[in-house]
This record gives C-alpha cells, sequence and structure tokens, in this order.
C-alpha cells in the first residue's frame, strides 16, 4: 500500500477502499508465514518468495510487529528467490530524496538490515517518480547513502556488459541484493540527483520485466516506445565470496540548469497578489509537435503514448528567440502547432476552497487551453481547434501575462486533474514561437 | 505521461462491497477515510519539502487554518522534524478543538518525542504530556477514536511502567479488536511485568490459535520459558509442564528453519533450565556461526546483535 492509497485506507487498521478492492494472503494461503494482517505478507511463485511489507502507515521500528514478522518469515524461507518490494525506496534521488524523508530513511536504516541478513537479492519500490537501478550492494544504510564500502558489484549487471551479478547458489546473508525503483509508470517522471548507489537513472516512462529462470533473475526497462533501456541480471551458481569494491565507478553527479533568461511577469496583464501555484513555472509537460493527437486527447482519461509522437519537456517550448528551454529545432518551415498537457493534483476538499483559476502564460502567436477537457481559454486563435484552427493572431512573447479562466473551477476533480494547451504560430515561417504556461488559483473571498 | 483516473473510495465500495462488512469495520472504515484523507499532503507526488512550501504559501495568503496545520504536521513528520509538526498539531487543536485525530496524532507524536528524550537522557520533552492531551479522546463519542485513544493511552502506561493501568487500557481496547496483534503483545509485556505470567499466557496461546502469527508464537515460547524459570524452584511440577510446552513450539519450528539461530538461543535456554548445559552449549554455538555471517556487515540489524550478545552471555 503506497501512500495514494493510503488517502483512504489504513494500514494499521487493515481497512479501508484498497483492502476490499485486494485480497491479500494473511494466513500464509501462497506460502509464506502467516503475518495476520493484509498489510503486509509473503508468498511463492515457483522458486520465488515475494514479500510485500507496507512502508506507508506502520511502525518500521526493528522491534515492531512488522520487523519481527518479517524476520521470522526470512528464517523459513527455503525458496531460491527473494524479492521484497514495498512503496518508500530506501534509495533514491527522482522527485523524493531517500536522505530526507522518514519513510524512505527508516526503510533504508531499519528494514535493510533484516532483509540483507536473511539473504534477500532484489527490491522493488516505487513512490519516486523515476527508474533507477543499483549496481550490487550490501550494507548501504547509512544517511545520507554514500557508496564507501557498499558497493559488491561496480559494473552494470548485463551480461553482455560489464557481466552479470554473481552470488552463491541459495539464500546467503550479505551477498548483495539490486535495488529498483520503479516509479515510473504513469505520474510525470523527475529528478533531484543521483543516488551514490545508482548504476541506472532514466527519466523515461516504462515497465520493469522480471524472469527468472532456475539460477539467473533478469531485470529489463521497457520504456514506452517497447525499447529495453535497461538490463541486469543475477546469476546464483557455486560458492561465491563476496568483496567490498574499494573505488567503485559511480555515475557522474547529476547538475539541472536552465541556461535561459528568467522570463518575467508582464505589466500588461496585471497578477492577482494571492495566488497560489497550482501547476508551477518551468514545469515538465508531455508535448506533440508536428502532427495532430485524437479528438480526446484533453480528457483525463487519454494516455499520451510515446509511439504517437508525446515526448516530454519543460517549458517553455517552442524555438527562436533562444528563449525556450525544450527547442523545437525542427517547427520553422514544417508545422504551425504543438500540443503539451500536464497534470496536477488536488488533495479531497481542496477544489471547493478555490475562487479562481487563472493562466500565467508567455506565449507566441496564440493558444487555446483546456481544463479536464473543457475548453477553459482561448487567445488568438478565433476560430477552430486543432488541424482547423485559423486566422491566428500574431503575438510577441514579452513575459507572463496572466488570464482568468472563467467558469474553469466547476470542472477541477479530487486528486489528478489535467490542463492541456493547443499553441499556434501564425505562419509556417514564422521567427519563433513559444508556450510558457503555470497554473495560479485564488482562495475564494471570505463571506 | 500516463494518468489514468484514480477509483475513488466510493467507487471500490460501491462495487465490491463486502456482504461480511461488518457494521465496526464500517464504522473504522469512515473514520480511515477521514483520517489518511486529512493526513495525506496535497501534492503527494512532490516531496514534503515542496508540499511544505506549497502550504506556507498558502497561509501566507488565506492565513493558518486547522486543515493546512495539520497537512502541514504531516509533511513535517515526513521530514522527521517532530518537534515542528507538534507545534502545528497543537495550533491546529487551538483552531479546531473538535479536531480529534489532531489530538490523537498529537499524543502519538508526544509520545515518541518523550521516548526520544528519555533515550537522550533528558528529562522531558517540550512538545507537552500525551496523557493530558488524549484524555479527552477517552471520552469521546466516536468508538473507533475512543478504542484508538485506549490503546495509546496504554502504550504511555507502558512507556511510563504504569502495568496495571496499560493491562486495563489493552484489555478494553482488545475486547472491541481482539485481533490486533501489537496489542496482543503489548497486553503480554504489561501482563508479565504486572505479576499475570498465567493470564499473559492464556491470551498469547488464544491470539496465536486465531491468527497462527509467529511473531505471537515466539512471543509465547519466551513467555513459557521465563515463567518456567520464575518457578523452577516453587512450583516445579509447573515449571516442568511449560518447558515441555516450549519444547514442542522449538522442535516444530527448527524443523521448517533455514536460519535456526533465534530459536537455538530457546532452546539452550529450555537446555539450561533442565540442567543440560553440555547440549545447551551445542546449539549455543551453532547459533553463533549463523549469527557471525549475518551479522557480517558495519551495520547490522540490532535484534541479531542482541541476540549474539545473549549467546555470548549465556556461554561464559
Amino acid at each position: 500500500m503506497g501512500n495514494h492509497e493510503g488517502k483512504t485506507s489504513s494500514g494499521m487498521l487493515g481497512v479501508g477502499p484498497y483492502y476490499d478492492a485486494y485480497k491479500c494472503p494473511k494466513r500464509g494461503e501462497a506460502g509464506g508465514l502467516p503475518s495476520a494482517t493484509e498489510a503486509f505478507y509473503s508468498f511463492n511463485y515457483a522458486n520465488i518468495h515475494f514479500i510485500c511489507l507496507n512502508s506507508h502507515d506502520l511502525d518500521r521500528g526493528p522491534t515492531a510487529l512488522m520487523a519481527r514478522w518479517l524476520r521470522a518469515d526470512l528464517e523459513k524461507t527455503k525458496s531460491d528467490w527473494i524479492v521484497a518490494y514495498w512503496h518508500h525506496p530506501p534509495y533514491t534521488k527522482g522527485s523524493h530524496d531517500s536522505d530526507k524523508e522518514e519513510a524512505l530513511v527508516e526503510m533504508r536504516e531499519l528494514i535493510m538490515p533484516i532483509l540483507e541478513a536473511g539473504g534477500a537479492d532484489l527490491a522493488l519500490t516505487g513512490h519516486s517518480h523515476i527508474y533507477e537501478r543499483s549496481m550490487l550492494i550490501d550494507g548501504a544504510y547509512q544517511t545520507p547513502t554514500i557508496a564507501d564500502r557498499v558497493i559488491l558489484d561496480d559494473g552494470d549487471g548485463d551480461p553482455k556488459g560489464d557481466g552479470a551479478y554473481r552470488k552463491s547458489k541459495g539464500l546467503h546473508a550479505h551477498q548483495g541484493m539490486v535495488q529498483v525503483v520503479t516509479g515510473n509508470g504513469g505520474a510525470k517522471v523527475s529528478r533531484l540527483g543521483t543516488s551514490p548507489v545508482m548504476k541506472r537513472v532514466l527519466l523515461e516512462y516504462g515497465s520493469v520485466i522480471l524472469e527468472v529462470n532456475h539460477d539467473t533473475l533478469t531485470g529489463a526497462m521497457v520504456n514506452r516506445g517497447g525499447v529495453k533501456t535497461d538490463f541486469f541480471s543475477i546469476v546464483k551458481q557455486g560458492s561465491v565470496i563476496p568483496g567490498i569494491v574499494a573505488t567503485p565507478r559511480l555515475l557522474p553527479p547529476y547538475t539541472v540548469s536552465i541556461d535561459k533568461p528568467k522570463v518575467e511577469k508582464s505589466e500588461m496583464t496585471p497578477f492577482p497578489k494571492n495566488a497560489v501555484e497550482l501547476i508551477k513555472p518551468n514545469a515538465n509537460w508531455d508535448y506533440l509537435a508536428g502532427s495532430h493527437p485524437p479528438e480526446q486527447w484533453t480528457s483525463i482519461a487519454y494516455i499520451p503514448e510515446e509511439t504517437g509522437g508525446w515526448k516530454s519537456g519543460t517549458v517553455s517550448i517552442g524555438y527562436g528567440d533562444s528563449d525556450d528551454v525544450t527547442e523545437l529545432t525542427d517547427m520553422k518551415d514544417k508545422y504551425t502547432f504543438v500540443y503539451a498537457r500536464t497534470d496536477f493534483e488536488l488533495p479531497p476538499g481542496a477544489k471547493e476552497k478555490i475562487g479562481e483559476l487563472g493562466l500565467s502564460i508567455s506565449y507566441d502567436d496564440g493558444f487555446i487551453a483546456y481544463l479536464n477537457g473543457h475548453e477553459v481559454l482561448r487567445v488568438g486563435v478565433p476560430s477552430g481547434r486543432g488541424a482547423n484552427a485559423k486566422n491566428v493572431k500574431s503575438h510577441e512573447a514579452d513575459g507572463y501575462e496572466y488570464f482568468k479562466l472563467k467558469n474553469a473551477v466547476q470542472y477541477l476533480t479530487d486528486d489528478d486533474n489535467i490542463l492541456s494547451i493547443e499553441g499556434h504560430n501564425d505562419n509556417l515561417t514564422s521567427s519563433d514561437f513559444t508556450l510558457d504556461p503555470y497554473l495560479l488559483s485564488l482562495p475564494k473571498a471570505l463571506p | 505521461m500516463i494518468v489514468r483516473r484514480k477509483i475513488t473510495a466510493a467507487h471500490v465500495t460501491d462495487i465490491h462491497r463486502q456482504p461480511s462488512l461488518t457494521a465496526m469495520k464500517v464504522a473504522m472504515l469512515v473514520v480511515a477515510v477521514l483520517i489518511f484523507a486529512t493526513m495525506q499532503p496535497g501534492i503527494a507526488h512532490d516531496g514534503p519539502e515542496s508540499v511544505i512550501e506549497s502550504l506556507n504559501a498558502t497561509m501566507l495568503k488565506t492565513g493558518p487554518t486547522a486543515d493546512l496545520l495539520f497537512r502541514r504536521a504531516t509533511e513535517f513528520r515526513a521530514m522527521r522534524d517532530d518537534l515542528q509538526a507538534a507545534a502545528d498539531l497543537q495550533r491546529a487543536i487551538h483552531l479546531d478543538g473538535s479536531l480529534e485525530i489532531a489530538r490523537l496524532e498529537l499524543a502519538r507524536l508526544q509520545l515518541t518525542l518523550e521516548k526520544a528524550a528519555a533515550a537522550s537522557g533528558e528529562a522531558g520533552s517540550a512538545a507537552g504530556e500525551p496523557l493530558e492531551t488524549l484524555d479527552p479522546l477517552i471520552s469521546s463519542q466516536d468508538e473507533s477514536i475512543k478504542i484508538a485513544a485506549l490503546a495509546l493511552r496504554g502504550e504511555i502506561h507502558l512507556s511510563y511502567c504504569q502495568w496495571a493501568a496499560a493491562v486495563a487500557d489493552f484489555t478494553s481496547a482488545l475486547a472491541k479488536r481482539p485481533d490486533e496483534i501489537e496489542w496482543v503483545l503489548w497486553l503480554a509485556t504489561a501482563q508479565q511485568e504486572n505479576g499475570q505470567q498465567a493470564a499473559s499466557l492464556i491470551g498469547l496461546r488464544k491470539s496465536f490459535d486465531t491468527t497462527q502469527s509467529p511473531v505471537v508464537r515466539a512471543v509465547l515460547c519466551d513467555t513459557l520459558i521465563e515463567t518456567a524459570r520464575l518457578n523452577s524452584e516453587t512450583h516445579s511440577v509447573l515449571s516442568a509442564s511449560l518447558l515441555r510446552e516450549a519444547e514442542e513450539i522449538i522442535d516444530d519450528e527448527l524443523r521448517d528453519s533455514r536460519l535456526k539461530s533465534a530459536w537455538l538461543i530457546r532452546r539452550a535456554l529450555v537446555l539450561l533450565l533442565n540442567n543440560k548445559p553440555d547440549a545447551a552449549k551445542q546449539d549455543l554455538d551453532s547459533a553463533l556461526a549463523e549469527l557471525n555471517i549475518r551479522l557480517a556487515t558495519h551495520r547490522p540489524d540490532p535484534v541479531l546483535v542482541k541476540d549474539r550478545e545473549r549467546v555470548q552471555l549465556l556461554l561464559k
């Protein structure tokens, strides 16, 4: 159970929609030891022992119930492989930081020692919206995470690259685990830095596919286009004496620099003073440039696919004037339209407190904005939409301008919302194009 | 970005309504929904630092509300800033005295801070007294809040070594929710400290029969051995009977265990109580060898460290 399920369900009490929707084996019905709760449990599948933990809302302490059950469960399993999974990653610098957040720190400091002493092979986690995969590591429990004396194999684990990770046959304590953060299945991917134990960090959407064939476990990250962008293997044969890699090869530190001038607010359209950013400036948006999406592209249910031409990039999106972060180098003379969308969340009860929505946007030349599939603003595109947009008026981007989104609050929903914007250039040969929006909200006025 | 519409609580409960869902469970569900809907961050995909920043901005414009403070407290807790979280919860309660869940969370946090202060040798925590905070909830009209408050008060009494009070609170809480393993274990601890070994054994046996929890079984075995030790001179027949029961559990567990040290230590304790030191030493040596392998790391599992210390003590 993760933090989103935790909005309406309680691991401590074992109640809520999550526990009504899923029936988990609390009495060891499919192998493993009874946990007497659906919040954490284990089961066997073929020669693999799977352990599911609750990192969200239970005591993660070493003498708390979950840790005591975990030790007992590890003592008993005789499967060839142990794969553990839970929500909050012990090692991540994606959209979350495992050196700062309690659940992540505690899973690393308090739970990882139990798993590694019990001979676990692989940990799968989510929460942080990114794909990160570690080297073969052991004993990396300290905060902040460092790579000193914890790397058992600093290779890439790819049989065709540096070679598979090697462990002794069977289950053995402290022979190394691989950590996979596979939070790249849906919500926007982002990155804060590089966890020192990671070998692969990918800012793209995809799924991880695991295969176990007797003594070999393989993991592949397959992106939305069906391309395998990471692959690793663990082979358990004979007797291997693990050793610490003294000076491991680490990934370079990650730095973000937007080498562009800061866009200022235009004086043309006054900004309200008490606005709150629902979508931040320079956020990551999905965009489709040079081809038209299906009609329902503005709806929440629509899934932008890489195979459909969608990409992900930081706004502003455009070309010319050297003011765009995501540059469309092929746009001039080829096409005049770009479609972009991103999501934002509202907790239960938040939409009722919003009195007005506003769009802050630097744009060149015109655009149409949609909220959850409903058109809420049209500027410089007098008629039509998409391929049928006509008579686009010329407009030069000169800082952020504020537009009230009239009657848009009614379209807000609890949790995920989608803001979509189609941008249009007035002609093919235009010297520039810019789409640089962010979303604001204003609280309801007090009665 | 792949975005799918989330199924709401209402959808799930409508579609998958369980015919066996008891009235109690429904009541707890309602509370859980309220609790956790309020507790979670507004921008759940972002880290707590971003959420705090966003809540700060909102509060600058709208002023603090109990809801905003409660949400920020949750984020401060996620960032391990418990003192700031406690301060926000206190302000939230000050603004809205009816916010029982904030009071419950504050009491839980105050207990955590007290324990941390005690561990570092300080007199007390600056965050306030948990019993005082919790007191109004014991008479809550909301049954589930009341049960949670009783269990938490039991935990507080346990940390204050007020055994009889802890026994009373856990007994009351378990009367409503008998399968809460953590409460069963805390009750057993309080009973043992309060000299109620027999009651403790009855409760643990009953809980294991119902849940098959391996944790309960291990605690039951430890309690059998400890009770046998306490009675070895005055009630030798009872003591022998308890040790036989413990032996049966241990043999059963060892038969299936891949990692055996915890159960080998227990068997050694039984053997020592039965005056078989040579056999006990064999078990302790085996346990030590296994523990040394499992502890071959610079920051090991503290429970295994404790096990090894125990073995070394028994081997002396």
